[in-house]
């Protein structure tokens, strides 16, 4: 059942060309972890400030548990935040932060000793009580800022990219316990990042947020599978798009005709995207000819850019067989591995090869 | 290109600064334990300052001195926090009063002195404006504000000068890094009190301190203001040692000196707590870098 | 925004205008006034004030040694406090915070402790009521402030950049001219205008060392003030006011708007 809802959430900041968040519709049932994902600037920041109650809304509506919370003011709204940096009190011991917010709720001194321990126990640093805030390396700050958020026991818990400061290593560690947390409490979380894998690793449910705008909420293996834009397309590493025409649920292009069930009807042009793993060696020659443009050793696999059909593709073979400049391939495409999306804007799809940034091939015309 | 070694850099402001400051201070208190009599007839020793310190003007000084200093230091605590406390916010015109908050700092002594006179003498602006109103009908019927026996128009004059220097940068703090610690507290249920009380005022204090220190140090050993805005009784203890230095009489210049060293040693007791505050300060810098 | 702190912020920034702006009214009456005798509200309005104090030679010419004097002392604090404000700003080492204090000292020991000593020295080295021993005492008085504020300046810059122009084939004087220093700009000319400043309004030091033989505006208007001529003293107070009214509208185009602090960079 729906326990948070957002509704044409709008923020326009003074002076600003354009509203930061333009419109934001979203429901999160209790006990869900949701992570708003999106590039820098992308407005995810904002939102979460806004159902924190940190910034006013321009307009829009923030329902929490069936009742708005838009007039309810930050420190009354039972909505618990971790931000980037620990933010621990300096001058506060270990014990005296994570109680803190007890103390602000008016609790007796010895019920929060005792959910001070409960709450240490939970991020695992136990007996850390009485060090001090300066004492601590990055990874346990933010464990502690974790249990201080968690121990007065909130409705919702805001996480505004906690992890993005700590080395790799602590990262994993620190999501594992953030799913435990979860799991044990059963508490709904609401996430922000920038990681596509950070996303896909936490999430019951992705919002993938550009330019202050939901582009797709679903869970994860839908944007590996059925991606609604072209622009979550890009973001989630579907490498190429090939334009198209669809009719119904069939898509045609000059690599074949495709029939995608359950595809959003629209006729008309369209653009055919493909996973750069889609592509599967012919050896006896059947399937479709390419010429290999650019070759890049990834380890267990190797990303390719040939030329095929007069179009310009990105694929990812297996790295048992090495192709160079100038050879000739031919491979097949797997339709599983295949979707049509609408070019956001533009309504002519360009062919181009975009790869996930993290790969050192960048985006080629 | 080899590195400039830090000691090589630090030299030449060091020397300066030990030879044309340290230097005049230790021959400050070589001279008012008589090591170079000026009149023969003086032994080496603590004479000059047994001669003070059974005084009672010195005392009432020293006292008078400390008084200013610990009022003005403490009005302008409370007025730096509470402006600075008002300014974090944006509203409009939040530039320009920012912009009057800082005027004040680098405004010479001297002008802010001479401006609490023509205000608050007994014939200064003020009087005039209540006189205009009906309600003083002469000078002597206007309040002793300037030249009274409690330093008012010097603590005026002090205040003016230093709430904006404690203030600005408490609120530069404010600004940047308690901005955060401000969200965080109140998404963990403190209220606006609250927040000031147990987040925003226990982390403003070490900059509080640490610029008190030097506005205290300041308002205990300045000439200029007491003298402009000082009645004749008590004096501050600064125009008691000038007196006594710029007296015809050289056997006075001993007790000038003892009254400087004594100066100096209340500021130094003072510079030990302003140390250990900085001492603090650095190495909390170094942990977050 | 509740209604008591919109009330409660509209008071403290009545407060805080009157309390800055209103001291600055008497001095401007003042300065344009002929006589202005208790009780009226208003002088009989003249430029007497005005015309003496830009006719007069005596005060023309304190104008100028002031100006000189600070100048110099400017100049000589900058040289000799630059590498030292660099290791503050870029270094940390064993006994920083001693080296800190140490610097802090001629700012926190009030001018009266260090002045009768100085005078003393100054007399057996043939110093004292000379240009030269003046510009020497405000020295010391002066660097301080320069050192703190071009160290909070340096507090923002990377000294990485320099090791980057020595591979490049910079020579130590080309790296100063074309790297540190227009890193550095900002925050070096705000520290260079305070600096002037407080040499500016010295006044004790200058009386003391320099005795006779310099006379700077500060002196020229506490000697006006024991006069009794509020006019000319309020018109020469407006002069002396000028370089920190410069300094005040050069700081704040260099300073980012809502951080009103040299050195520590603002918010993101």
């Amino acid at each position: 059942m729906t326990y948070l809802e957002l509704k044409g959430l709008e923020k326009k900041f003074d002076g600003a060309a354009k509203a930061s968040v333009d419109g934001v519709d979203l429901a999160v049932d209790k006990g869900q972890i949701v992570v708003l994902l999106g590039p820098s600037g992308c407005g995810k920041t904002t939102t979460l400030k806004m159902i924190a109650g940190l910034i006013p809304t321009t307009s829009g509506e923030i329902m929490l548990d069936g009742k708005s919370i838009l007039d309810v003011p930050a420190d009354s709204r039972d909505v618990s935040m971790v931000f980037q940096k620990p933010l621990l009190f300096p001058h506060m011991t270990v014990a005296q932060n994570i109680g803190f917010g007890l103390k602000m709720r008016g609790v007796k001194q010895a019920e929060i000793d005792l959910k001070m321990a409960e709450a240490l126990d939970l991020v695992k640093l136990n007996g850390f009580g009485k060090r001090k805030v300066h004492q601590l390396s990055g990874g346990q700050e933010q464990r502690v800022s974790l249990a201080r958020a968690l121990v007065i026991e909130p409705k919702l818990l805001l996480l505004d990219e906690p992890l993005s400061a700590l080395d790799a290593e602590l990262r994993l560690e620190m999501r594992e316990l953030i799913l435990s947390i979860k799991q044990k409490l059963g508490i709904t979380i609401m996430f922000v990042t920038h990681d596509q894998q950070e996303a896909v690793m936490l999430a019951d449910r992705i919002a993938l947020m550009v330019d202050g705008k939901i582009m797709q909420f679903d869970e994860p293996h839908a944007f590996f599978m059925r991606p609604r834009t072209r622009r979550v397309a890009e973001f989630f590493g579907w490498t190429n798009f090939v334009p198209a025409i669809q009719k119904g649920d069939r898509v045609t292009c000059s690599f074949g005709e495709f029939v995608f069930e359950g595809i959003e009807a629209h006729d008309g042009p369209i653009c055919l995207t493909i996973r750069p793993e889609a592509a599967v060696l012919c050896p006896g020659g059947e399937g479709y000819l390419a010429v290999v443009r650019r070759a890049v050793y990834m380890g267990t696999r190797i990303d390719y850019e040939v030329d095929c059909l007069d179009a310009k593709l990105g694929i990812s073979l297996d790295s048992n067989r090495l192709y160079a400049h100038g050879d000739e391939l031919s491979f097949r495409l797997v339709p599983s591995k295949m979707w049509a999306v609408r070019c956001d804007d533009k309504s002519i799809c360009d062919n181009r090869v975009v790869w996930d940034l993290s790969s050192p091939a960048k985006t080629t015309n | 290109m080899k590195e400039t070694k830090t000691w090589m850099m630090l030299l030449p402001a060091i020397a300066v600064i030990a030879l044309l400051f340290v230097g005049p201070l230790l021959y400050s208190v070589l001279l008012s334990l008589n090591f170079f009599s000026i009149t023969s007839n003086q032994m080496i020793g603590v004479q000059a300052y047994a001669d003070i310190l059974s005084d009672h003007r010195f005392y009432d000084s020293l006292v008078f001195s400390m008084q200013i200093a610990a009022v003005s230091t403490l009005v302008s605590i409370v007025i730096a926090i509470a402006v600075s406390m008002t300014l974090r916010r944006t509203f409009v015109g939040k530039k320009i009063a920012t912009f009057v908050y800082q005027f004040n700092i680098p405004v010479p002594h001297l002008v802010v002195a001479i401006s609490v006179l023509l205000l608050f003498s007994q014939t200064g602006l003020v009087s005039r404006a209540l006189y205009t109103l009906g309600l003083v009908t002469n000078p002597s019927s206007f309040p002793l504000i300037v030249f009274d026996q409690n330093g008012t128009g010097i603590i005026i004059a002090f205040v003016l000068k230093f709430f904006p220097f404690i203030g600005i940068s408490v609120l530069s703090l404010l600004l940047t890094t308690l901005n955060d610690y401000e969200d965080q507290a109140a998404t963990l249920g403190a209220n606006a009190f609250r927040r000031f009380r147990y987040v925003l005022l226990p982390m403003m204090t070490p900059s509080i301190l640490f610029s008190s220190i030097f506005v205290f140090a300041y308002a205990f050993g300045s000439y200029e203001v007491p003298f402009l805005l000082g009645s004749s009784s008590p004096k501050a203890l600064s125009l008691l040692a000038y007196q006594d230095f710029t007296n015809v009489d050289l056997n006075l210049r001993p007790a000038a000196m003892a009254i400087a060293n004594i100066i100096t040693l209340v500021v130094v007791g003072f510079v030990i707590l302003a140390y250990l505050q900085l001492n603090a300060m650095n190495r909390r810098a170094v942990r977050e870098q | 925004m509740t209604d008591g702190s919109r009330i409660s912020r509209r008071f403290v920034l009545t407060f805080l205008y009157l309390v800055v702006l209103v001291p600055l009214i008497p001095i401007i009456l003042w300065s344009f006034s002929f006589r202005w005798t208790y009780p009226n509200l208003l002088p009989v309005w003249s430029t007497r004030a005005w015309d003496y104090v830009l006719g007069q030679h005596t005060i023309v010419d304190a104008t100028v040694t002031s100006l000189v004097l600070s100048g110099v002392v400017t100049l000589l604090a900058l040289v000799i406090g630059f590498s030292a404000a660099k290791a503050l700003g870029t270094r940390e080492f064993r006994g920083k915070t001693i080296v800190e204090m140490f610097i802090l000292l001629p700012a926190l020991i009030p001018v009266i402790s260090a002045v009768m000593g100085m005078q003393g020295i100054f007399t057996r080295l043939y110093l004292s009521d000379t240009f030269l021993g003046v510009v020497l005492a405000q020295l010391v008085f002066a660097l301080p402030y320069m050192i703190m504020g071009l160290s909070a300046a340096f507090r923002n810059y990377n000294p990485e950049y320099e090791q980057q122009a020595y591979t490049l084939g910079a020579d130590r004087w080309k790296v100063l001219y074309h790297v540190t220093l227009p890193a550095i700009l900002p925050g070096l000319v705000v520290s260079c205008l305070f600096t002037f400043v407080v040499s500016w309004s010295q006044y004790l030091l200058t009386v003391i060392v320099g005795g006779s033989a310099v006379r700077t505006l500060p002196m020229v208007l506490f000697a006006l003030m024991g006069s009794g001529d509020y006019a000319i003293a309020s018109a020469v107070s407006i002069i002396f006011i000028l370089p920190v009214l410069i300094l005040l509208a050069v700081s704040s185009k260099f300073l980012i708007p809502t951080d009103p602090t040299t050195g520590k960079a603002a918010n993101r």
